[in-house]
């Protein structure tokens, strides 16, 4: 369980310069940070060397982090999403991409999760669920391979066996749709 | 693009959020964002929305080597020495076997000859013998006999900064998982320790000093320290040292 209170605590400490709250911060969020990126990068190397650039980049910047940003934690995996996001970026031609039916399911309804991984959650998880639940597959599946897998609209186009122009029309749509949601 | 379009622009703050931007796009839209401040908000705001989605990113622990490289990192900040990788070089090692040193030498010699061979021959106008009696007088090397306790094995480790060379000969063998685990031979300055390269774990080899490396003047210390393979990943020990010992040059 991690305490957003705490961890606001650490990173503030961190941000005055104070390793030994910088090792604790390091303790309680990096299996966190390193489980996004190994989901996303799918090469531990990558993940180890990724998860290495973003703590670095907590320790130089720990300062920039204000509550109004968000959770702790969630600011943190932000950190950590937009490092892989530009790693893969970098990367993405040498990682093959899934065959249809390969890759992890993307059923947003994940009976499997714990408690415990609903505690990292931001607020309003509930309802999010909800609203992705109201978007139409196509949309659904293109925000949530979008966001696990940090597809680009090409990527997404050639995954989903699908024009362009069609893909980009799901991705928008969809966010519209969500803010919508989220905002009704 | 019109930019300015707030509908536009919402669009492109949830989409650099979600990650569908390719790298231009993505760079153009963070170089934006730093002048906006309305597209900042709508970028943290679906950051915060979006990370409903984390909770399906399961936790996995980090190896520890990880901590230990962000740590140094942190306390040398001007150095950056990123993890090891494949695609990092490989460390130095004394283990090097003679038959390819040699063989390497003689298809270095094999090109010298094939150059001179296509030299147009040179005239010599003039040539001037002159003697001069020059007493050559090999500085002796640094020399430790480094002795593990509870262990058969012995390395002698001689090096000379001047050549630019370490030795070691090792007497009987030290034991140890080599899938996993290196020996790394240290000095040990005084501004701390500074890497060698790797220990045979049996036999004999030589491998040319770490480029920039000065020995403090006087006697120095050695250490031997157990790294993961292929050398600690941080540039400093980070497993437990086996032994200190002094490397003393006879005057």
């Amino acid at each position: 369980m991690v305490d957003a209170a705490h961890l606001t605590q650490l990173l503030a400490a961190t941000a005055a310069g104070d390793q030994r709250a910088f090792r604790e911060l390091y303790d309680a969020s990096s299996s966190h940070l390193f489980g996004l990126l190994i989901r996303m990068l799918k090469r531990r190397d990558w993940a180890e060397e990724a998860l290495q650039d973003c703590f670095i980049k907590v320790w130089q910047k720990a300062e920039t982090y204000a509550p109004d940003k968000g959770a702790p934690l969630t600011w943190l995996m932000t950190v950590a999403r937009y490092r892989a996001l530009d790693l893969l970026r970098v990367k993405r031609p040498e990682v093959e991409m899934p065959e249809e039916g390969e890759e992890q399911s993307l059923a947003f309804a994940d009976e499997t999760q714990s408690p415990e991984d609903g505690a990292i959650e931001s607020e309003g998880i509930g309802r999010l669920d909800d609203c992705m639940k109201g978007l139409q597959e196509e949309q659904r599946q293109s925000v949530l391979l979008a966001y696990y897998e940090g597809y680009t609209h090409h990527e997404l186009a050639e995954r989903l066996n699908a024009p362009l122009g069609t893909v980009k029309s799901w991705v928008r749509r969809g966010l519209s749709r969500l803010r919508e949601c989220l905002e009704s | 693009m019109k930019y300015q379009n707030p509908k536009l622009q919402r669009m492109l703050a949830a989409e650099y959020v979600l990650g569908t931007l390719h790298s231009r796009a993505r760079a153009r839209f963070q170089r934006l964002m730093t002048h906006e401040a309305a597209l900042r908000r709508e970028v943290i705001y679906w950051e915060n929305r979006l990370a409903g989605l984390n909770g399906r990113f399961k936790p996995e622990t980090p190896r520890g080597v990880v901590w230990a490289s962000i740590n140094y990192q942190i306390n040398n900040t001007n150095k950056v020495v990123p993890l090891r990788t494949a695609s990092a070089p490989p460390p130095r090692t004394l283990w090097r076997n003679w038959a390819v040193v040699s063989t390497a030498a003689s298809v270095l010699l094999g090109f010298g000859l094939w150059q001179q061979m296509n030299l147009p021959p040179q005239i010599i106008t003039k040539t001037e013998t002159v003697r001069v009696e020059v007493p050559v007088v090999e500085p002796l090397p640094y020399v430790a006999m480094l002795h593990p306790e509870k262990s058969e094995a012995k390395w002698k480790v001689s090096i000379y900064p001047e050549k630019g060379l370490i030795k070691v000969s090792t007497t009987g063998r030290y034991a140890i998982d080599e899938q996993a685990k290196s020996l790394e031979l240290w000095v040990v300055a005084k501004d701390g320790p500074h890497s060698l390269g790797l220990l045979p774990t049996q036999g004999d080899g030589e491998m040319p000093m770490p480029q920039g490396l000065q020995m403090d003047a006087g006697d120095a210390t050695l250490a031997i320290s157990l790294e993961p393979r292929g050398g600690s990943p941080t540039g400093k020990p980070t497993g437990p040292v086996l032994l200190a010992a002094p490397a003393v040059r006879p005057a």
